[in-house]
Order: structure tokens, then C-alpha cells, then sequence
């Protein structure tokens, strides 16, 4: 008979990023829970104003990087991973705004490329409502 | 696309921080939550509830209210266990709303010690599990997959 439980998605530690406090407890606690996803944000420098992104091996190396970081409590002990928030800003403003724009759309792809292949359960983006923060 | 986070803020539910006794929930903030689940439902959309904002602010930055550059949430037993009893009374009353996937009970935490986070994550867990323990029905395998 299996066990159908609500899912809990616990954030990690400073922003989404760290689950220390859960490997350096070596009371275990987490071993008495049942229905977590452990959920990371995936936000990239390069989806922020100031880096130009080009897909490059490199540039897809660090994506890649940057989210295995976030994610090491979880692959040690086999735990299902949400990458519960994330996502670039847009330019609005800039003469180069196509071009910055189309760059970051394609470090959008090549992140969920890398979901797909990294086998997170799921991912949510930030966010799906621009009230002007993101750009247009 | 098939579900969706929702973010909120604690103050729909929790009257003024400056007032700590008696807990007092505001069951007038279900009002929107309700319609959100509904229509996602009726789309085949699930939803996933994010709080992302707590009494005194469980971060540094702006987006947890936190008062400035503080995340206060982690001064004050109170504020954890009004979050927590907040959990359970919404855990309760979406126990039976198979469209409602999961519960999100603290949006990017910042917590220097690690411990205070490592308790109130155990808290909350435990507290939404007892409050609602055998939600999903055979029908929605497609969140309890991760698990079996």
C-alpha cells in the first residue's frame, strides 16, 4: 500500500542556496521526515544587469556549477530537488536592450536544458507577472 | 506548465506584530487564497503555497518585510510559533483541495546559526504532516511520484 503524504518544499538556508544546517546536523533530524523536496533558487549572475551571457562552454559549465553547489546535501543522500525560484531581469531601458534580452532568454533555455538532464523534479519561474521589476 | 507558486505575505492572516497576545488568526485572508486555488484548479493547474514574508522577517532583504537588513523572525520564539500554528490552520483547511500540491512554509530563509532553521523547518514539517497526513488521492500521482 503506498503512502501518499503532502509535500513540504523546504527552502535552504540563506536565499534558497545552502543546506548545511541540515548536513551538519548529526542528530539527523531530517531522516524523521517524510514528504520534503528540498527546494533551491537558481538565479544566475549573468540574468542580472552588468554580465553579457553567450552560451558558451564555459558560461553553460558554470550554469551548471553554480546549480550543483546549491544542490549537494541533496544528491549525497538521494533527495528530490524543486528549483522553486529563479529566473533573469530584462532591459527595458538600453540601446542594447534586444540584444541583452536575447542573450538572457538563451541562458533561460540552457538552464531548464540543464533541469531536464540534472533530473530536478520541478522548477518555478520568477516570475510568471511583471509589475515592472523585471523589465518588460 | 503545471503548477503554480503562490507567494504571500504573513499579514493577510496575522494581525500586527506589535500585538503578541492572544494569537489571533484574520479568516478574511483566505478570501483571495481561495480564488487563486479555485481558478488554478479549474485549469488543471496546481498550486504550491509560498510564504514569503513572516512577523519580523525571516531574511535580510525587503521582500521578507524584514524592518531593515534584519531577519528578526529568528529573535523571537513567538513569531515561529505563530507561523507555525498559521501552517496548521492551513494545512487544515485544505486538506481535502486535491489541487493544492504542496506547501512552501518559508521563502529564502537567512538564519546565521543554521539550528534555528534546522528546528522551525522540523516544526513545520511535523505539523503539517500531523495536521494532514494522507493527502493526495491515487488520482494526483503526479507530485507523489518524487516519492514512491
Amino acid at each position: 500500500m503506498v503512502e501518499l503524504i503532502r509535500i513540504v518544499f523546504l527552502d535552504g538556508n540563506t536565499f534558497g542556496s545552502d543546506f548545511s544546517f541540515l548536513s551538519n546536523d548529526k542528530t539527523y533530524l531530517w531522516k524523521s521526515w517524510s514528504g520534503v523536496v528540498y527546494s533551491v533558487h537558481d538565479y544566475c549572475k549573468y540574468g542580472f544587469p552588468g554580465l553579457r551571457y553567450q552560451s558558451t562552454a564555459d558560461n553553460r559549465a558554470y550554469l551548471e556549477r553554480s546549480l550543483e553547489r546549491k544542490c549537494t546535501f541533496m544528491r549525497e543522500n538521494n533527495l528530490p530537488i524543486w528549483n522553486g525560484e529563479f529566473g533573469p531581469v530584462y532591459d527595458s531601458t538600453g540601446g542594447e536592450k534586444e540584444a541583452i534580452n536575447s542573450e538572457r532568454y538563451q541562458m533561460l533555455k540552457d538552464q531548464l536544458s540543464l533541469y531536464k538532464a540534472k533530473k530536478i523534479v520541478g522548477w518555478s519561474i520568477w516570475t510568471y507577472k511583471d509589475i515592472g521589476f523585471q523589465g518588460t | 506548465m503545471n503548477a503554480l507558486r503562490i507567494p504571500f505575505n504573513y499579514s493577510h492572516f496575522l494581525y500586527d506584530t506589535k500585538q503578541l497576545y492572544p494569537f489571533k488568526l484574520n479568516y478574511e485572508g483566505f478570501k483571495h487564497l481561495d480564488r487563486v486555488v479555485e481558478l488554478c484548479a479549474a485549469h488543471g493547474i496546481y498550486t504550491i503555497f509560498d510564504l514569503h514574508a513572516v512577523p519580523g522577517g525571516q531574511n535580510t532583504d525587503w521582500h521578507s518585510d524584514s524592518p531593515g537588513h534584519h531577519a528578526a523572525f529568528w529573535d523571537l520564539l513567538d513569531y515561529q510559533n505563530w507561523v507555525v500554528e498559521l501552517w496548521k490552520v492551513i494545512a487544515s483547511r485544505y486538506k481535502n483541495q486535491a489541487w493544492v500540491a504542496g506547501y512552501n512554509p518559508l521563502n529564502e530563509p537567512t538564519e546565521k546559526t543554521g539550528s534555528k532553521l534546522l528546528h522551525f523547518c522540523d516544526r513545520v514539517v511535523k505539523a503539517i504532516h500531523e495536521v494532514d497526513p494522507d493527502h493526495l488521492s491515487k488520482s494526483h500521482r503526479l507530485w507523489s511520484s518524487l516519492y514512491v
